[in-house]
């Protein structure tokens, strides 16, 4: 008798909680970066950075990476 | 995981002096009467973990008002004890922590979980509009750095599109003037640039291909200043024609010097210097020589002297044109250098004019060389006259000069003007592509995880108002989001089978605070799974239930318990039968009562016990007669109403409230009934015991008539009691503890139905027809 195939496990199974930002809002986020990265935005490296460090709602710091002033 | 063990709250609304409460991890059941300061606890634990009080401000109140039974900012006073650990205190509006971080941790995480549900809160997730709603379910979803983000976004995009219009407007008008003397739009320093060297070039100003505006304000600097020097050098030019002209000599040279080599060649062959000198001497010798000395030959002296004369004449001729010769070659050598002159400044300052170098050419016979000069000086003098500017490019640059003059040569302050707003326009730009990329990414996320909401919606709904039991025409309602603009979350309801866009028209008020608390269950369950030992999993439900029948808040017990255990659930309310099924469903609760309310003590809070569960212990007790009589006053009404609702008695219309004495005698007469008919447990012997509970109630209830008091015995008012518990256990389901009904108004046969969660199979303590039973236990 064929072996009934184990449950594919959710797609978020191994989603790993953003340290500061609610699951709502890291998708958010998340979603808004892959759309950037879609656009080939030149700054996007910096971006996930910014949401790496649970800056990026911090809109002043977006405006430095766009400007450049960001080290 | 972190939960609230202990909550002391003072001067918050209603409550002045301060009041404590323990909570077990699984929560608080908090009953008391309207009045006594249930909200008020709760909004006291609302405002120290969310510092907001979810009530209006006190304005123009009466100061005792405000100081008793409102919030002062300076009487505020909540304390939060955490279980394992943790605290977090309010005082005025100054919240502090424990050193270590967990009350700070825990109110963040409460702030952000929205775990309090008001009853006014039901209808307004029903009654918004559907744009308000999404809003409303987002504050749900915890998005508040992508609220943040965004407002910052927009405060970012609205400052830079300010800075970009006033640059725009600096420019402009910078530039109308330049734009009035091309008579065309110039929209940039570039564009005029462009303009100014096009109209240049046109006009024979040499600006090369691509000028910066400096080099080009020089070249039309110096195109003018030629331009403005044409009339003078054009008589520069005359005059110099004219010492040219005078330079040069009347005779030709070369044919004054072949005339000279002729005569002296003539004199030459004749020996003629040396004859005529010796002539001379041999004549002046000898007055009578009658012969030539030179040629021998016989001549008179006349003619001699004659011959003399002549070949003296011819040589004084070759001296003259000798001399004459000379000073012409002196005059050429002057003509000769003036014209080199001439011709380097031709070369230098290019003022000759070519007529009058070919006029020179024409006269002098200048030598190859020179000519080959002097055609170079014409090619460079030619360039140089189509470069000089005429009178009508002189005219065609001067608005240029103009414009040049009224811009300055230096036009960096615009240009770095433009490059500001070139930056700033590339800003906005980013901005806006980043806040429109969130956007989309909060609807996406949004409209998602309130599609599985809406499944969680339609769930609970369904569990509390299930098909099943046939008289429930309404469906479970859904969430139906749009992206459209701001985005919409519709609330379509079902009623008999059919979608309802607006579940107000069909609804009752109870099952739109079902609604309501399905939204509200769901969003938190969401919440929870979704942010794992990140959200508190608390949950305060403050007097929710206020539409909802029995039944169905019987139910709403069950989904509590059931999908939300790993909660640590507050409910209050004043409902004795919701917190007494409370009780029994979430038995890990620990439940507490408000016994009564002071205007300067506040709310005094002791463990909830029923009213029944008073009544047994008072009769164990052995407690007076008064004390007896007022316990069993207590749960006697809602009692007789209770079964008088569920056994279809039909009570006599009055005007005023219905009391025991219209509720018991038909009761009474309906309980006969039902147990002759076997429906119900035999209970005459039960119904005889209580005896009149009228007399009761006007001797020893609410009133209390001393004199009937004092004439009263202990032991037949503990019968009474004994017997009236039993007639409610005989009547209760032993499952859910509510009083049983008939499951069919109309059809008696259909038996008896309870709060259980299929509704139809009361478990009661005794058999149909057997109450014996009850009475011995």
């Amino acid at each position: 008798m064929p072996r009934k195939p184990a449950p594919k496990p959710p797609a978020d199974a191994n989603r790993v909680a953003h340290p500061v930002y609610s699951e709502a809002t890291a998708a958010t986020f998340r979603a808004a970066l892959d759309t950037l990265a879609a656009k080939r935005d030149p700054n996007h490296a910096a971006l996930v950075a910014l949401f790496d460090d649970g800056r990026f709602d911090d809109a002043a710091a977006i405006e430095q990476i766009f400007t450049g002033a960001a080290q | 995981m972190t939960t609230i063990r202990r909550v002391t709250v003072a001067g918050i609304r209603g409550v002045r002096s301060p009041v404590t409460v323990d909570l077990t991890p699984h929560g608080l059941l908090l009953r008391g009467d309207n009045g006594t300061g249930k909200s008020s606890l709760v909004q006291g634990i609302s405002l120290a973990l969310t510092g907001q009080l979810g009530t209006p401000a006190g304005a123009n109140l009466p100061p005792e008002f405000v100081r008793h039974h409102r919030e002062k900012d300076d009487a505020k006073h909540v304390v939060i004890e955490l279980a394992p650990r943790g605290r977090i205190e309010l005082r005025g509006e100054k919240v502090t922590f424990d050193d270590e971080g967990h009350g700070e941790a825990f109110r963040d995480a409460a702030r952000r979980s929205a775990p309090f549900l008001r009853r006014d809160e039901l209808l307004r997730v029903v009654t918004q509009e559907n744009t308000t709603r999404l809003r409303y379910f987002e504050g749900f979803l915890d998005l508040g750095p992508v609220e943040r983000l965004e407002s910052g976004l927009r405060e970012r995009r609205l400052k830079l599109a300010d800075s970009i219009r006033r640059r725009t407007h600096t420019i402009e008008q910078q530039l109308a003037g330049p734009a009035r003397i091309l008579g065309t739009d110039v929209s940039s320093t570039t564009a005029l640039q462009n303009a100014v060297m096009g109209r240049a070039r046109a006009a024979g100003v040499e600006v090369g291909a691509a000028p910066t505006w400096p080099e080009a304000c020089a070249a039309l600097r110096d195109f003018m200043q030629r331009g403005a020097a044409l009339p003078g050098q054009r008589e520069e030019l005359a005059r110099a024609r004219a010492r040219t002209d005078a330079l040069v000599p009347p005779d030709h040279p070369a044919k004054l010097l072949g005339s000279l080599r002729a005569a002296e060649q003539k004199a030459a062959e004749g020996n003629l210097v040396e004859l005529l000198e010796e002539a001379l001497e041999i004549v002046k010798e000898d007055p009578e020589l009658k012969t030539c000395p030179v040629c021998e030959q016989s001549v008179g002296r006349r003619a001699l002297t004659k011959r003399l004369k002549e070949r003296l004449g011819a040589l004084q001729e070759v001296q003259e044109i000798r001399g004459r010769a000379q000073e012409l070659a002196g005059e050429w050598g002057g003509f000769i250098k003036g014209l080199a002159e001439a011709e380097q400044a031709a070369f230098e300052e290019c003022e000759l004019d070519s007529v009058l170098l070919e006029d020179l050419a024409a006269r002098a016979g200048l030598s190859r060389v020179m000519l080959a000069r002097k055609k170079r000086v014409l090619a460079k003098l030619d360039t140089d006259l189509k470069r000089f500017p005429d009178q009508a490019a002189t005219l065609a640059a001067e608005p240029l000069v103009r414009l040049v003059r009224a811009m300055g040569e230096d036009l960096g302050p615009l240009e770095l003007e433009e490059r500001e707003l070139a930056r700033e326009e590339d800003l906005l730009a980013k901005l806006h592509r980043i806040e429109k990329a969130v956007a989309d990414a909060r609807k996406t996320v949004v409209t998602r995880t309130l599609s599985g909401i809406s499944g969680l919606v339609t769930k609970f709904y369904e569990l509390i108002h299930p098909q099943t039991a046939g008289d429930e025409p309404t469906g479970a309602p859904q969430i139906r989001v749009t992206r459209h603009g701001k985005g919409t979350a519709m609330l379509l309801g079902t009623f008999d089978g059919a979608e309802v866009e607006d579940p107000r028209h069909v609804y009752s008020d109870g099952h739109l605070d079902t609604v309501g608390l399905c939204i509200f269950l769901a969003l938190r369950r969401s919440r929870a799974d979704r942010e794992g030992n990140r959200d508190p999993k608390l949950m305060v439900l403050d007097d929710v239930v206020g539409s909802i029948d029995a039944c169905h808040f019987g139910r709403l017990l069950e989904v509590l318990r059931d999908e939300f255990a790993d909660h640590q659930i507050v409910l209050a309310s004043h409902n004795e039968l919701f917190m007494k099924m409370a009780r029994m469903s979430l038995t890990n609760a620990k439940a507490m009562a408000i016994k009564s309310w002071s205007l300067n003590a506040g709310p005094r809070v002791v463990p909830h016990v029923s009213a029944l569960d008073d009544l047994r212990a008072k009769l164990a007790n052995s407690a007076d007669v008064e004390e007896i009589a007022r316990a069993m006053s207590a749960p006697l009404e809602p009692f007789l109403q209770d079964a008088c609702h569920g056994f279809v008695v039909a009570v006599p219309y009055c005007h005023e409230d219905l009391t025991v004495a219209d509720y018991w005698p038909p009761l009474r007469k309906k309980l006969s009934d039902l147990a002759k008919e076997r429906i119900l447990p035999r209970l005459d012997h039960l119904l005889n015991a209580i005896g009149e509970l009228e007399f009761f109630r006007n001797s020893f209830g609410a009133h209390s008539n001393p004199q009937l008091l004092a004439g009263a015995a202990l032991q037949p008012v503990e019968r009474a009691a004994t017997a009236f518990l039993q007639l409610v256990e005989a009547l209760s389901c032993v499952a859910c503890g509510a009083v049983v009904r008939l499951r069919n108004r109309r059809d008696k046969k259909a038996g008896l139905g309870c709060q259980c969660p299929n509704g139809a199979a009361p478990q009661l303590r005794c058999q149909n027809g057997t109450a014996q039973g009850v009475v011995e236990s």
